[in-house]
């Protein structure tokens, strides 16, 4: 019978565990929701922004402002976008590697800015200098969240702590695929003045070279955030629908198990009384024999 | 000269107007700007305050907007602001 038991905890506790899985993809399925919207919403935007940018052209008024002069590049921060906790399959740690093995490539000066909560340790034991960590970000980050991120990276540039500023995400190429990528923020290229036609620039040059870059960049910002934060929440959905198909078929698999051990443990009580009965039997017939 | 000016204008939440305008006066770092169809290329600073348009039927509408940046070219006139919102 402790067969019996035993398997009967493990099912309890298998069937526990699927709870917990397949309210975790539930959960992970919302906010992939709500943050695939907000991505899509501010792909035109982004877009856009980008467009005016590169038609500002190469007007001279433009390159006073301070992230499109060019400067020379000393120290490099990487921003690493990682989600807030794991449980979503080799999003995280693939991410790592491709930070490592470019780092080890690239042998630069630099030092690490970290975005989410995860892998605290494991950086930590990497011999890659974090000089920060923002762990406060939402699931969902808002506007404001993405923007205070923004303000964050650029005042580690305009203080000179760094010269180049390279985000380090995954890229969310489609619900199965997600991609480490490495992305320049800063500085930024000079855009090429592509039509050569003359720009009515309205107050003045400086004005909008300021306006538009810092639109620019926020947009950036906040599109590489949420790119990073919808691919966190699909790697985590499917690392859970996995897990709860796992538990499934171990259940299955432990249903017919309990049942086996049930069916020979009666086999073996049946076996046990007829052959008692049995022995019984002999002795009376004997007695009276 | 064109019929009329494609205005588009986008928000980081998504886009709030996508449509056909026979005039646009946009706020600005400088004070107004009015736009007609046919405009020179621009980028001009959009300073938070009320942007004017005239629809295609000549009914005139507002909009409150924040600080961004709107350019024109070639009849199409893109506003992109951090927020903005549609009056009555």
């Amino acid at each position: 019978m402790a067969n019996v038991r035993a398997i009967r905890t493990h099912i309890k506790s298998v069937e526990s565990t699927r709870k917990i899985t397949k309210s975790m993809k539930m959960v992970a399925a919302a906010k992939l929701k709500r943050t695939q919207q907000s991505m899509n919403a501010l792909r035109p935007y982004a877009a856009a922004a980008k467009r005016l940018l590169a038609r500002l052209g190469a007007d001279a008024a433009a390159r006073e402002n301070a992230f499109l002069r060019p400067r020379e590049i000393r120290r490099v921060c990487y921003v690493l976008f990682v989600g807030n906790r794991g449980l979503c399959g080799v999003y995280n740690t693939a991410l790592l590697k491709f930070l490592e093995s470019r780092l080890e490539q690239e042998r630069r000066d630099s030092f690490l800015l970290v975005v989410g909560r995860w892998g605290r340790d494991l950086l930590a034991a990497s011999r890659i200098p974090v000089a920060e960590t923002i762990d406060e970000l939402p699931d969902a980050p808002s506007e404001e969240d993405a923007r205070r991120l923004c303000e964050k990276i650029c005042s580690l540039y305009l203080s000179g702590e760094a010269d180049e500023i390279v985000l380090v995400y995954e890229q969310y190429l489609s619900a199965l695929r997600q991609e480490p990528t490495a992305q320049k923020l800063l500085p930024l290229d000079a855009p090429a003045d592509a039509e050569g036609q003359r720009l009515i620039l309205e107050p003045d040059a400086r004005a909008v070279t300021d306006r538009l870059v810092e639109l620019y960049l926020e947009s950036t910002v906040q599109a590489v955030l949420l790119e990073a934060k919808t691919g966190e929440h699909t790697a985590r959905m499917t690392a859970m629908t996995a897990a709860s198909d796992n538990t499934e078929q171990l259940l299955e698999k432990l249903n017919l198990e309990l049942n086996h051990a049930r069916q020979s443990a009666i086999t073996t009580e049946i076996s046990e009384i007829v052959g008692g009965a049995n022995a019984l039997n002999m002795k009376e017939e004997g007695k009276r024999g | 000269m064109a019929e009329g000016i494609r205005l588009k204008l986008l928000t980081a939440s998504g886009a709030l107007l996508d449509e056909t305008a026979s005039y646009v006066r946009i706020p600005t770092d400088g004070g107004s700007v009015g736009i007609l169809p046919g405009h020179a290329p621009m980028l001009c600073a959009v300073r938070a305050g009320r942007l004017k348009y005239r629809g295609a039927e000549g009914e005139e509408r507002f909009l409150t907007v924040s600080d961004g940046v709107a350019g024109i070219e070639r009849g199409e006139l893109t506003v992109l602001v951090r927020e903005a919102k549609i009056e009555g």
